[in-house]
């Protein structure tokens, strides 16, 4: 066993901002416009190719308003259940409506970590910020909604533990 | 020793003209063969002169690009370092920090042993193919590379050691076209059969090949299709075959100081050491075949060789082993493993049912449209067989996967037909995860994932624990996992 010193943690489970709700609300709306376009498109040339009696597509944009409503009237849910705690050894991130999942990163497997903020998120004062470890494809955790003070304090916070070997 | 900038052998020209001209040929084949085909009757002279064009551009374009290459390549070690500089054009400059190399192999093909040279790939944990690959260097430079690189302490003179690896398994030729028996490439030659259709725009060869199953009575056309069934299952299992022969011929795994050495190969050699310090995972694999005889295969991998395709079989262990010997060589890669010996514990039987469904929706929307297609309202008749199936699926899934402690490693084994067990220390573990779908939660169920720095697509998935039971799991990998801090083995 290496001898340890203590790290800073959070104190707790802590939630994100919850202006995110905005930024998912919008990014939400522009993605299902944008595939409610395409699968309308996709429906009107299906109508037409078996010469249907109508031509205007019905069932896809219903459906995907539908989806859109639904999505947008679990927002409050998926921002509550968005959590993130730093403890001693691990960061702890909660997320999930359907697929509720709580992942463990150990501090030290930590290789590096990133802060972005996209345009939307500036215009809320928002960043995310995440995680990777060795081997993994990508980030294995993104802590969406935090003020771009907060990101910094993690960032230094999680940056402290100095990342050993695989 | 390579502290001075180095050129590649001028095998490397050769090398890499056949490899570029091989490999443009191979993606050209299959459009070659449709065009071939569409324009058949075109005249002999007409199809000599396409194809002989087509040739003659692909081997003109494969030759500039190894010219470059070998004029324009160095590589030497600079303060703990590889550096490759390459490029013409682009100029590229990488530096491979000798502490972070997972892997160094050496590979010969039949070019390389015509000409004396050898091929050297360093392996890093990052990306999907080798971040140095040396197309040719001499066969003694090639060994004394990569004993430096792997014994990555940064020194440019590092005795190279010669000591004599000790034997520790080795296949039979006879085990060698076993292990090709056992496996089946027909879904290779599928794919090549649809690729040729894909490109036959014209329809030259889909059209008539339907015309002439349409014009046969139905039993003929069954009885057609069983012997093209049976004669490419045939010609699968005699490619699988060839396969095995010419990549594991003469099979062996020697003891060597920097870790586990593999030679293998009849055509192309390889000499691979895996670095057991840097072990990520190990992988028991039993396909149906491989467990009627009562083999195994056996794959260790190290971080970033999961899907590191330009490696030949890098991370394969052994092709085939008996299973009463899988602990034996377990011990080389993971300290304290003991297959045998392990305690295996039950995910919960409700798995049955959440299984069954998954297999029935899944079978269900594969089948609907032939079954209703052909037999209408009474392709309602087969949802009874399905369902039983399914459930007997479900119960062969549950009768199997499970998993296992020890104070070092944690263990899981899944999979109905394809049998795996993955084994991960506790120290390589990079992060794990507990998630219940809205399924689960209905039936009180938790699905625990762990992954260690090699488990892009290997990761342990331990599904449908009883909720408390996987808390109390998660509560004792985080416990491991700090009682491991700073036991880790090699490191990078």
């Amino acid at each position: 066993m290496q001898p340890t010193t203590p790290h800073q943690t959070t104190d707790g489970p802590r939630k994100i901002h919850p202006a995110i709700r905005m930024v998912w609300l919008f990014s939400n709306t522009v993605t299902f416009l944008i595939i409610a376009i395409i699968s309308s498109t996709v429906e009107f040339s299906l109508l037409k190719a078996l010469h249907a009696p109508w031509r205007f597509p019905i069932v896809m944009p219903i459906l995907w308003v539908g989806i859109g409503i639904a999505s947008a009237s679990l927002l409050k849910l998926q921002w509550e259940r968005w959590q993130y705690e730093v403890t001693d050894r691990e960061v702890i991130l909660s997320w999930g409506v359907w697929t509720q999942t709580r992942r463990f990163v150990p501090r030290d497997r930590i290789q590096h970590v990133d802060i972005t903020s996209g345009p939307l998120a500036r215009k809320f004062g928002l960043s995310h910020v995440h995680l990777y470890v060795a081997g993994a494809h990508g980030a294995v955790g993104g802590i969406p909604g935090l003020t771009h003070e907060e990101a910094e304090a993690l960032r230094s916070m999680l940056v402290e533990t100095q990342a050993e070997h695989v | 020793m390579f502290d001075r900038p180095h050129r590649l052998h001028p095998a490397a020209i050769v090398i890499n003209f056949g490899s570029y001209f091989v490999s443009t040929s191979k993606a050209m084949a299959t459009p070659l063969i449709a065009l071939v085909a569409s324009n058949a009757r075109s005249g002999t002279h007409m199809l000599a002169l396409m194809i002989g064009g087509f040739l003659a551009l692909i081997g003109l374009f494969s030759l500039i690009g190894p010219l470059l290459h070998y004029f324009s390549t160095r590589f030497y070690i600079e303060s703990d370092a590889l550096v490759i500089n390459s490029g013409f054009v682009w100029r590229k400059r990488r530096t491979i920090p000798l502490a972070r190399i997972q892997n160094v192999n050496v590979e010969r093909t039949i070019w390389h042993r015509i000409l004396n040279a050898a091929s050297v790939k360093i392996e890093t944990a990052a990306g999907a193919k080798s971040e140095g690959d040396l197309a040719a260097l001499s066969l003694e430079d090639a060994n004394k590379l990569q004993m430096v690189l792997l014994h990555h302490r940064g020194s440019v003179e590092a005795p190279v050691d010669q000591a004599k690896p000790t034997p520790i398994y080795s296949l039979t030729t006879k085990q060698v076209f076993l292990a090709g028996m056992l496996g089946n490439r027909v879904v290779y030659i599928l794919a090549g059969i649809f690729s040729v259709f894909q490109f036959d725009r014209s329809e030259k060869l889909f059209r008539p090949a339907l015309q002439y199953i349409g014009h046969l009575s139905p039993m003929a056309a069954i009885l057609a299709g069983a012997i093209a069934f049976f004669a490419l299952v045939v010609i699968g299992w005699l490619v699988s075959i060839v396969m095995s022969a010419t990549r594991f011929y003469g099979f062996r795994i020697d003891k060597h100081d920097r870790g586990l050495l593999l030679s293998h190969g009849l055509i192309t050699q390889f000499r691979t050491i895996v670095p057991v310090g840097r072990v990520q995972s190990v992988r028991i694999v039993e396909p149906i075949l491989f467990r009627m005889y009562g083999y195994c295969e056996m794959y260790a991998d190290t971080a970033g060789t999961f899907d590191k395709k330009d490696v030949g079989a890098a991370n394969k262990i052994c092709p085939l082993l008996p299973e009463g010997q899988a602990s034996q060589i377990g011990q080389h890669l993971l300290p304290g493993f003991e297959f045998e010996r392990l305690q295996w514990r039950q995910v919960s039987p409700r798995t049955v049912a959440r299984h069954a469904t998954r297999y029935f929706i899944q079978l269900a929307t594969l089948s609907a449209w032939p079954l209703a297609h052909w037999l209408k309202w009474n392709a309602l008749w087969f949802v009874i067989p399905l369902a039983i199936y399914c459930w007997i699926l479900g119960l062969f899934y549950f009768h199997y996967v499970g998993y296992s402690f020890t104070n070092d490693l944690l263990v899981a084994r899944s999979g109905v037909f394809r049998k795996q067990a993955v084994i991960i220390p506790f120290d390589r573990i990079q992060h794990y995860t507990i998630n219940s779908s809205l399924f689960q939660r209905w039936l009180g169920l938790t699905t625990v994932s762990v992954s260690s720095a090699a488990s892009g697509g290997h990761a342990i998935h331990i599904a449908d624990l009883e909720a408390p039971i996987a808390e109390t799991l998660r509560v004792t990998i985080g416990t491991a996992i700090k009682n491991h801090l700073g036991s880790r083995r090699g490191g990078l």
